[in-house]
């Protein structure tokens, strides 16, 4: 099965359209979040609306480590099964998640300004967030800079899954050093067994803004969703047209 | 409860940022996209 794939000649895939329904569900989402966060989500005591930075920067934390694990997993699937697919899927997932990423390190700054006195500071979570930056910036640039695909797909799935090795430390960093980073709202068993408990005194957040929040989060993963498909079929129409001019 | 410190200029910053980003990377597909097509089947 994986000799026949990689011998496979890649066919000219049919000239989709550039934006599908998934991507408008996206946008719709996306603004609708914005609205949301805007005029139906209240202000938190103390940062007032610099809180509401949280619906853009969070979830495109989270978008960024999901785009990074499958950049690993479909690394490690692809040095597996040697399928062409995999690798294109994970140079689209890197791409994406790098402007997830590129999001998180912009609007954390503009939200640590007000409320810590400083756009930026060298603790932890901060730095390995840059590190996973510049790693995952490093993988598109050695995926440019090799010509050979199969080399080039054997490399970039070694280096995405290294790369993906910092997400669980980014995760952690907050409990293994002091760090001026808040913990986790959402994402640790404290915050969860806390919402679930229905006991507003052990709540990290009010139901309003919990629904904001994860309303945030499944609107940009949706977008993650699109822009992945979309840069896949671009790979892919890259491939095919690269395999009909060596023909 | 009105808040003391409102932040709003923080807030629109950081959203306005995110959406050309975002945006930003949208029309780059698409230009792409549209390049491609263009050189691969020629006038």
């Amino acid at each position: 099965m994986t000799a026949n794939i990689q011998s496979s000649p890649v066919a000219m895939p049919a000239p989709g359209r550039a934006v599908d329904w998934i991507a408008i569900l996206a946008a719709v989402g996306v603004i609708g979040v914005f609205v949301r966060a805007m005029f139906f989500t209240p202000l938190e005591l103390r940062q007032g609306a610099a809180q509401k930075i949280l619906y853009v920067h969070a979830p495109a934390a989270w978008v960024a480590f999901l785009a990074f694990f499958l950049v690993a997993l479909t690394g490690a699937l692809y040095l597996w099964l040697r399928d062409e697919r995999l690798d294109r899927f994970a140079a689209s997932s890197a791409e994406v998640g790098l402007l997830f990423t590129t999001v998180v390190l912009i609007t954390g700054p503009i939200w640590a300004k007000p409320i810590w006195g400083t756009w930026w500071t060298w603790d932890a979570r901060l730095t390995s967030t840059l590190f996973l930056w510049f790693i995952y910036l490093g993988y598109l640039v050695l995926r440019g800079a090799i010509d050979d695909r199969r080399m080039r797909a054997r490399y970039a799935a070694i280096l995405g899954i290294l790369g993906a090795m910092l997400i669980p430390f980014i995760h952690l960093s907050v409990y293994l050093f002091r760090t001026l980073h808040p913990l986790p709202v959402l994402a640790s068993p404290d915050a969860i067994s806390g919402l679930a408990s229905g006991d507003p005194a052990r709540r990290s957040m009010p139901p309003e803004m919990l629904t904001t929040l994860l309303l945030s989060i499944a609107a940009f993963t949706l977008l993650y969703v699109a822009f992945v498909r979309v840069r896949y079929r671009l790979a892919a129409e890259q491939d095919a047209s690269d395999a009909h001019g060596a023909a | 409860m009105a808040s003391v410190y409102p932040h709003y200029p923080y807030f629109y910053a950081a959203y306005g940022v995110a959406a050309l980003l975002y945006a930003g990377y949208a029309i780059s597909l698409y230009r792409r996209i549209r390049a491609l097509r263009r050189r691969a089947s020629p006038r």
